[in-house]
């Protein structure tokens, strides 16, 4: 009976997905605003401070994590002008982001804490795969959103699954199976989710391929991307050391040595601060 | 312990060649690489990259203005995913075309970082790890160049760029400085120019590629300002800097500043020796920061030899070619006798500069004086057929106007063009040569002859 249970919920999940049905939430205006400004080579920072601006949940946010130790330890901003013009549109730009992309778009009631460790988990991949980036001269900003939103799906497939098992209460769920749905699942809803968003080809490419077991040339921050979340896991499991990452095959692949991996490990601290920052 | 006949350590172009002559010569080769594909940074930072990124420039420079001719409008994102796409499967076919060469002459490819134990004996860290310990009979060391760093230029990789990271760039920034006046600085200068890019190069000498006569740069100059691009001469940086908002700031030794979306710094590349130990082989860098080599490119040690970039000018792939073909041969006792001292340099920017012999002012330094023959483009029939209207050949010649003594063109075909004049150099031509003989109608070539006709109205 517990087959049939499991079979039925995947399979709605599985036609939810193909036909499209499975509901996706929607980018906020604002961070759409955001990401479209982001992307404009004409857009300077007052815009983006008055856009900020428009959206008083967000402009709270920013300025509250923009007044944290890690961005301001000397003075206090009072305003958002001033916090754009002190921290930069890069920065500003990630802090809205992680804002208005974080868990509180994917409201799962009773799972916040697994929401919570995924968006965790992408600021994490997003950090690293910046600096691995930088150490291996490959397009450090589009390594830093590809790494922030490759995993997009995973909360969406998570919402979809709750949202089937509560709507069926003959359906039963255990977390051990959610974890299962969630990785078979999640990179087909990334992808509708990716379309939806109207987000750049990169973040997409980095879903479809991440773990494909040959990348095209033209998508080579999958390879960067792949080598961060690989940081990312093991920080999180408290286990990043160069012994455990040297021979990992995505890292021989992206031709990192260990001395590499021994000048990245050094920003432990300050990827572990920043993340920090970001989840606040 | 790994022994061979003979190890070459890098796989660009001087030492593709050292490692195939070896191995035509039936010696056990090994070629030591630390990327993870071969060919150098010229096939994936360098040469090949900057030409195909030109190509592309140049195509889509033309599109527009057919565009303009047929009325429809090109989509403003095509530009910087066209370039980097063909860049991308150029970089590739040229990596397979390596790759077959050295499996065909049973050259035995190690992937990994070499480091000099003592002057016979390698080792080869790998990147899972591993440490593989290599001897040979003879050494070839061709680790090419990187660029210099500068403590005042704080390179990031995405705000500042050097010569290695520029291509990483995705989108086309509005405005990009380009701190240097040689080569690589003035082609992606020009290129980005070309592209709708703001560009400002800065750099301290009062004109770019200052190797060259006055009135090619001056042609240059004037091209790229066309394409609203501004040079800076003679000025000293102070310092370089991202600002923490949006841009990059130049701050000159004068206190100007400049700002700008993006930098890249191209103040020179010098021999890239890190990590290979060379003092435990008993070697050094000279004062010039390169490995010292005579004319056969030996060494200090008997045994070990350089070439390519890593033993300085003229950092060209054509020459480093050369260069590790001859070092094996020396190595392996095969005479060649001289290497060609004629070669001509092809600078790729837009437009296009090469130039081979001498100068307009080293013929005057030898001679006490020149005869220049001129031939704008504009007044050759092909220049305005084909739109390359904006470029001209020079020919410098001896007081009488008689002895071909140098050519330098610049325009589109520059480096093509430029082999007809080095081999009129060195088969010994005269002038009247040029006069005496039929071109086909209508070549670009013809403007030698115009040139020459120059020469020879010039003389008393």
């Amino acid at each position: 009976m517990q087959a049939d249970v499991d079979s039925r919920l995947e399979t709605e999940l599985q036609q939810q997905i193909e036909q499209g049905r499975i509901e996706l939430p929607l980018l906020p205006q604002i961070a759409s605003q955001v990401l479209q400004l982001a992307n404009d080579d004409d857009s300077d920072a007052a815009q983006l401070a008055k856009l900020i601006q428009s959206d008083q949940a967000l402009a709270g946010h920013v300025l509250r994590v923009a007044n944290s130790a890690a961005y301001s330890p000397t003075i206090q901003l009072a305003s958002l002008q001033q916090a754009v013009a002190r921290l930069g549109m890069q920065n500003v730009t990630e802090i809205a982001l992680a804002a208005c992309l974080g868990p509180k778009q994917f409201p799962v009631s009773g799972y916040e804490k697994e929401v919570s460790e995924l968006w965790q988990h992408a600021l994490f991949a997003a950090a690293w795969s910046r600096e691995i980036a930088r150490t291996v001269r490959q397009n450090v900003e589009q390594s830093f959103l590809s790494g922030l939103l490759f995993q997009l799906g995973k909360p969406v497939v998570l919402q979809a699954v709750i949202q089937l098992a509560q709507q069926n209460s003959d359906l039963k769920l255990e977390r051990s199976q959610l974890q299962v749905l969630i990785d078979a699942y999640q990179a087909a809803a990334g992808l509708l989710l990716v379309q939806q968003w109207d987000l750049p080809a990169v973040v997409a490419d980095t879903i479809r391929y991440i773990d494909a077991t040959s990348i095209p040339s033209s998508a080579a921050v999958v390879e960067v991307v792949r080598v961060g979340r690989l940081f990312a896991d093991a920080q999180q499991q408290d286990n990043l050391q160069v012994e455990n990452i040297t021979q990992e095959p995505c890292v021989v692949s992206l031709n990192l040595y260990p001395e590499d991996i021994h000048a990245l490990l050094d920003k432990q601290q300050t990827i572990a601060e920043s993340v920090k920052v970001l989840s606040l | 312990m790994n022994q061979y006949d003979v190890i070459v350590i890098g796989s660009g172009p001087a030492g593709q060649k050292a490692a195939v002559q070896a191995a035509k010569a039936n010696k056990r080769v090994a070629l030591i690489e630390s990327d993870r594909v071969l060919g150098g940074a010229c096939v994936h930072r360098g040469t090949i990259p900057s030409k195909t990124l030109r190509q592309n420039a140049l195509r889509i420079a033309g599109l527009r203005h057919h565009a303009e001719l047929f009325s429809f409008v090109l989509r403003s994102d095509m530009e910087m995913a066209a370039l980097i796409d063909n860049m991308n499967q150029v970089i590739s076919a040229h990596d397979d075309y390596i790759n077959r060469q050295i499996q065909r002459n049973k050259i035995t490819r190690i992937h990994g970082r070499a480091q000099f134990i003592d002057a016979h004996t390698l080792e080869v860290a790998q990147p899972g790890g591993d440490i593989v310990p290599m001897r040979a009979d003879y050494f070839v060391i061709c680790t090419g160049s990187v660029p210099r760093q500068v403590s005042s230029i704080e390179v990031d990789h995405e705000n500042i760029y050097d010569s290695d990271s520029i291509l990483s760039m995705v989108y086309l920034p509005q405005s990009l400085t380009v701190l240097g006046g040689g080569v690589i600085a003035s082609e992606y200068a020009s290129i980005f120019a070309s592209l709708g890019v703001r560009v400002t190069m800065i750099d301290r000498y009062p004109r770019p590629l200052g190797f060259l006569d006055a009135a090619l740069t001056d042609k240059f100059v004037s091209a790229f300002e066309a394409e609203g691009g501004r040079f800076i001469g003679e000025a000293n940086i102070e310092r370089v800097y991202w600002d923490g908002v949006s841009q990059v700031v130049t701050q000159l030794a004068d206190g100007t500043r400049f700002r700008s979306e993006k930098l890249l710094a191209a103040t020179g590349r010098v021999a890239n020796v890190k990590g290979l130990e060379i003092e435990n082989a008993g070697l050094s860098l000279n004062e010039r920061g390169v490995i010292e080599v005579d004319a056969h490119c030996r060494t200090a040690v008997p045994h070990i030899y350089a070439a390519g970039d890593v033993i300085g000018p003229p950092s060209l792939a054509s020459a480093s070619m050369e260069q590790g073909r001859r070092a094996s041969c020396a190595a392996l006792g095969i005479d060649l006798g001289e290497m060609a001292s004629m070669i001509p340099a092809g600078i790729y920017a837009i437009p296009e500069l090469s130039t081979v012999g001498l100068s307009e002012a080293q013929v005057i330094e030898q001679y006490g004086s020149a005869l220049v023959g001129v031939a704008p483009f504009e007044e050759i029939a092909r220049g305005q057929i084909s739109g390359i209207q904006d470029g001209l050949l020079r020919m410098v010649a001896d007081p009488e106007g008689k002895k071909l003594l140098g050519v330098q063109i610049v325009g589109e075909g520059a480096t093509e063009n430029i082999h007809i004049g080095q081999m009129a150099l060195l088969a010994g031509m005269d002038i009247d040569t040029f006069v005496e003989n039929i071109f086909n109608f209508p070549t670009l070539a013809e403007a030698y002859r115009v040139a020459a006709l120059d020469i020879v109205g010039q003389r008393r």
